[in-house]
C-alpha cells in the first residue's frame, strides 16, 4: 500500500500487485474507492522514467523523488505527491504555520493567546529582498509564537501555532 | 599577448576585444553567446555561491569575487573593475539589475579607461531617479502620470505629513514608489487613506534594504491600463530608432511574468506616437545604446511615461524575434563607436513573439519564492522556441539570488500561433524537484481573455480571483491527470524507482543538496 497526498491536499491510497511490471489492485481518493480499468506501471530503462499503461494505452511519465516528494510530469502537467507514513494523516493538521522559505522575521503582528481570523496578518517575513505578509490559513487561538523580530528562519520552520476553532469545538 | 579583435571591429573608434560581464545567470550567458558569435573574448565574475555555475563555464575566463554578501561580490564595483584589469578586458557589460543602473559604476568604469557598454553617466543619473526622469520627460513633451515627489527630510514624522497631503492631492487609489526602486521592490498600491502609513513604511524599508535610499514618490494608479514599453537603440552619432513595443501587462507582485510583441492593443498610429515619444525621451538625455522607455497605456488610449530603463531589459528576446536584430550585438557596435547600420524605415515586424518567465515560486501561495534542487530540467524544443537560462539539471534554486530560472520565448507567424506554441512548450517543459510557476503560466495562456488580447495589469487578480491551484481551469481534466499522477507516483514508489535513479538525485534526498561541490551533482550536469 502506498499513501500519497497531492498538491491539493487530497489523499490517495493505492495497492499494487507484485513484480517488475506492477498492476493496480485498488485505489481510493480520500477514502472512497475509484473504478478504473486495467493499470500497469513499469520502469523505463532510462532513469527517472516510467510507463503508465491503462487499458493497453501507454504514456511516458517523468518522475523524480526528492525527500518524501514524488515529482511527476505527465500529459504536460507537473505534479508533486508526498509519500505519507501509514496511519498518519499526511497533511499538517496541527495548525502550525511554517515558513514558506528561508528569511528574516521583520515584525510579529500578533500575540500569544490572541484569537485570529482567517487571512489575518500574523507576521512580516523578509526574503529575497521582498517583504511578505504571512497570514492565518485558519481561525483560532494563537497558542505559540516561535520567533521574534530580527530572527532568521529556515524553510519549514514552524513560525506560529494556531489552535483551530474547529478542533476545539 | 595583446588580444586581437574581430575583423568587423576594424576602424572602430573604441575597439572591443574582450568583454567582462558584471552579472550572473541567464543574462551573463546571453552576453557570452553574443561575444562568441561576434569574435570577442569574454570574462565572467562569480561569487562562491556560483562556483561551477553555467555562466562561469560559458565564459573564456572567470574571476572569483571573494566575499559572502552581494556588496562584496556582484555589487563590488572596485573588485569587478580590478577583475577586468587583471584579465585585460577592455569593456564591461553590466547586464540588468546589480550595477547596471548605477551611474557611479559607469563613471568608475570610464575612469579606469574601460569601455562601458551602456549609456552615458548623465543619462543613467537622470533616468535612474524617477523624480528627475519625470521632470526631464515633461520638459521633452512626453506625457507623464499625475503624481508628486516627497522630499526626504530629517524628521520621519514630517515626511508622513507631507505624504498624506500629497496623497490627498494625487487621489486614491494610488501607487507608492521608492524613487530608487525597481523590479517591484519598494512599490505598494494604496486604495484607502487608512493604509497609507503602513504601506509607506513597508515601501521605504524595502527600498532602503534593496537600494540604500528611502525616498518615495506618489502617483495616481491608472486602473485597467496596459504596460507597454518601447525598445530604443541610439548610437553616438545622433541616430535613434525604436524597435517597436513590448506589452508586459501580465504581472504578479508588480513583476512581469508574460510579455509579448507586438501588443494586441497597438495600432499603426499609436505605435508611431509612442515610438516618437520614446525617441524624444532618448534624445532628451543623449541616450547611447539599447534602452527601454516604459509607458502605461490607459483605457482611453492615452499613454503616460513610467520610467526609462537604461540597460538591456529581461524581456529583450521578444523584440529580437520580431525585428531580427541581436540587441547585444547592437550594444557592442554602439559602444565601439559605430553608427547604426539601419534606419527606422529598414525595421519591420515579423510575426509574433511571447516570453514566459519561469520562476521558482509557488503560485498557489502568493507566488512566494520556492527553493529546491532542479532534479530534472528538460526544456522544450522545436521550431520557434528559444530558452535563455543560467541553470541546468543538477543545479539548485537557492535563496541567494533572484528566483527566475529561465525565460521561455516563442516566435510564430501570428499571435494565435504563438500562444499555441507557448502552451505546447510549457507543457513539454520537464522541470522537477522545485515548485515553479509553469502550470500557472499555461493556465494564463489558456484564458479566453488572454486569447482575446484583454491584457491589463490587473489580469491575474481579475482572472484568478480565488488564486490559482493545479487543475483550477478545467476540473474534469484536472481530476483525471491528478489520478494518473497518483498512480504513477505510487507505482514508482512501489517499484523503488528512486533507489534505481542516478547518484545525483539520490544525493539530493540524503542531504547532499545545496552543495555545488558535490561530485555526484557535478556528474549529473549537462555541459553545454
Amino acid at each position: 500500500m502506498v499513501e500519497l497526498v497531492d498538491n491539493n491536499g487530497r489523499r490517495w491510497d493505492i495497492a499494487y500487485g507484485s513484480g517488475a511490471e506492477v498492476s493496480l489492485a485498488n485505489i481510493t481518493l480520500d477514502g472512497e474507492a475509484i473504478e478504473i480499468g486495467e493499470v500497469q506501471i513499469s520502469a523505463d530503462e532510462r532513469a527517472q522514467r516510467a510507463w503508465l499503461t491503462i487499458d493497453g494505452v501507454s504514456r511516458l511519465v517523468h518522475c523524480v523523488k526528492v525527500g518524501d516528494d514524488w515529482w511527476v510530469h505527465l500529459d504536460g502537467v507537473i505534479q508533486k505527491l508526498t509519500v505519507s507514513e501509514a496511519g498518519t494523516s499526511g497533511v499538517d493538521s496541527g495548525g502550525g504555520l511554517t515558513a514558506p522559505m528561508p528569511g528574516k522575521v521583520l515584525e510579529v503582528l500578533v500575540e500569544e493567546g490572541r484569537r485570529v481570523k482567517v487571512g489575518q496578518d500574523l507576521l512580516v517575513l523578509e526574503a529575497m529582498k521582498m517583504e511578505h505578509r504571512i497570514s492565518a490559513a485558519q481561525a483560532g487561538l494563537v497558542s505559540s509564537i516561535n520567533f521574534q523580530a530580527g530572527q532568521q528562519v529556515e524553510a519549514g520552520d514552524v513560525l506560529v501555532v494556531i489552535e483551530s476553532d474547529e478542533e476545539s469545538e | 599577448m595583446v588580444p586581437s579583435g574581430p575583423e568587423w571591429m576594424d576602424g572602430a573608434k573604441r575597439p572591443i576585444t574582450k568583454v567582462l560581464v558584471a552579472n550572473r545567470a541567464e543574462i551573463a550567458c546571453r552576453v557570452f553567446r553574443a561575444c562568441r558569435e561576434y569574435g570577442i573574448a569574454s570574462v565572467a565574475v562569480f561569487s562562491d555561491a556560483d562556483e561551477g555555475a553555467l555562466h562561469v563555464e560559458m565564459a573564456d575566463e572567470s574571476v572569483l569575487l571573494e566575499g559572502d554578501t552581494l556588496a562584496k561580490t556582484y555589487l563590488n564595483a572596485e573588485a569587478i573593475i580590478a577583475a577586468a584589469k587583471s584579465t585585460d578586458a577592455d569593456a564591461i557589460h553590466p547586464g540588468y539589475g546589480f550595477l547596471s543602473e548605477r551611474a557611479s559604476f559607469a563613471a568608475a568604469v570610464n575612469d579606469a579607461g574601460l569601455i562601458w557598454i551602456g549609456p552615458s553617466v548623465r543619462a543613467i543619473e537622470e533616468m535612474g531617479d524617477k523624480i528627475t526622469a519625470r521632470r526631464v520627460m515633461a520638459a521633452a513633451g512626453v506625457p507623464i502620470i499625475p503624481g508628486e515627489e516627497i522630499q526626504m527630510k530629517d524628521e520621519h514624522s514630517d515626511m508622513v505629513d507631507d505624504l498624506v497631503r500629497a496623497a490627498t492631492r494625487t487621489g486614491y487609489p494610488l501607487l507608492l514608489k521608492a524613487s530608487a526602486g525597481g523590479g517591484g521592490k519598494g512599490m505598494r498600491v494604496v486604495r484607502e487613506p487608512r493604509y497609507l502609513q503602513q504601506e509607506f513604511e513597508a515601501a521605504s524599508r524595502e527600498a532602503a534594504a534593496a537600494f540604500g535610499d528611502g525616498t518615495v514618490y506618489v502617483e495616481r494608479l491608472l486602473e485597467k491600463s496596459r504596460h507597454i514599453e518601447i525598445q530604443i537603440l541610439s548610437d553616438t552619432h545622433g541616430n535613434a530608432v525604436h524597435v517597436f513595443e513590448r506589452e508586459c501587462s501580465i504581472q504578479r507582485r508588480h513583476q512581469k511574468v508574460i510579455e509579448e510583441a507586438p501588443s494586441p492593443a497597438m495600432t499603426a498610429e499609436l505605435r508611431e506616437a509612442m515610438g516618437s515619444a520614446a525617441i524624444a525621451a532618448a534624445k532628451a538625455v543623449d541616450y547611447e545604446g539599447a534602452g527601454t522607455v516604459e509607458f502605461l497605456l490607459a483605457e482611453d488610449g492615452s499613454f503616460h511615461f513610467l520610467e526609462m530603463n537604461t540597460r538591456l531589459q529581461v524581456e529583450h528576446p521578444i523584440s529580437e524575434c520580431i525585428s531580427g536584430l541581436d540587441l547585444v550585438e547592437q550594444q557592442l557596435r554602439v559602444a565601439a563607436g559605430f553608427p547604426l547600420s539601419f534606419t527606422q524605415d529598414d525595421l519591420t515586424i515579423r510575426g509574433h513573439a511571447i516570453e514566459a518567465r519561469i520562476y521558482a515560486e509557488d503560485p498557489t501561495n502568493g507566488f512566494l519564492p520556492a527553493t529546491g534542487p532542479l532534479a530534472m530540467f528538460r526544456p522544450p524544443e522545436g521550431p520557434g522556441i528559444r530558452l535563455d537560462t543560467g541553470v541546468r539539471e543538477g543545479d539548485e534554486a537557492s535563496i541567494d539570488f533572484d528566483p527566475m530560472l529561465a525565460k521561455l520565448v516563442v516566435h510564430a507567424a501570428d499571435r494565435a500561433a504563438a500562444i499555441r506554441r507557448m502552451k505546447r512548450a510549457l507543457q513539454d517543459f520537464v522541470l522537477l524537484g522545485t515548485t515553479t510557476n509553469i502550470g500557472f503560466l499555461a493556465d494564463v495562456l489558456s484564458k479566453d481573455s488572454f486569447l482575446a488580447g484583454e491584457t491589463t495589469t490587473d489580469f491575474i487578480e481579475v482572472n484568478f480571483p480565488d488564486g490559482w491551484h493545479p487543475g483550477c481551469l478545467d476540473s474534469d481534466e484536472g481530476e483525471g491527470i491528478a489520478m494518473l499522477a497518483a498512480l504513477a507516483a505510487g507505482g514508482a514508489e512501489h517499484l523503488g524507482l528512486h533507489r534505481r535513479s542516478t547518484a545525483g538525485v539520490a544525493a539530493e534526498g540524503e542531504g547532499g543538496r545545496g552543495s555545488p561541490y558535490n561530485p555526484f551533482l557535478l556528474l549529473r550536469r549537462n555541459f553545454p
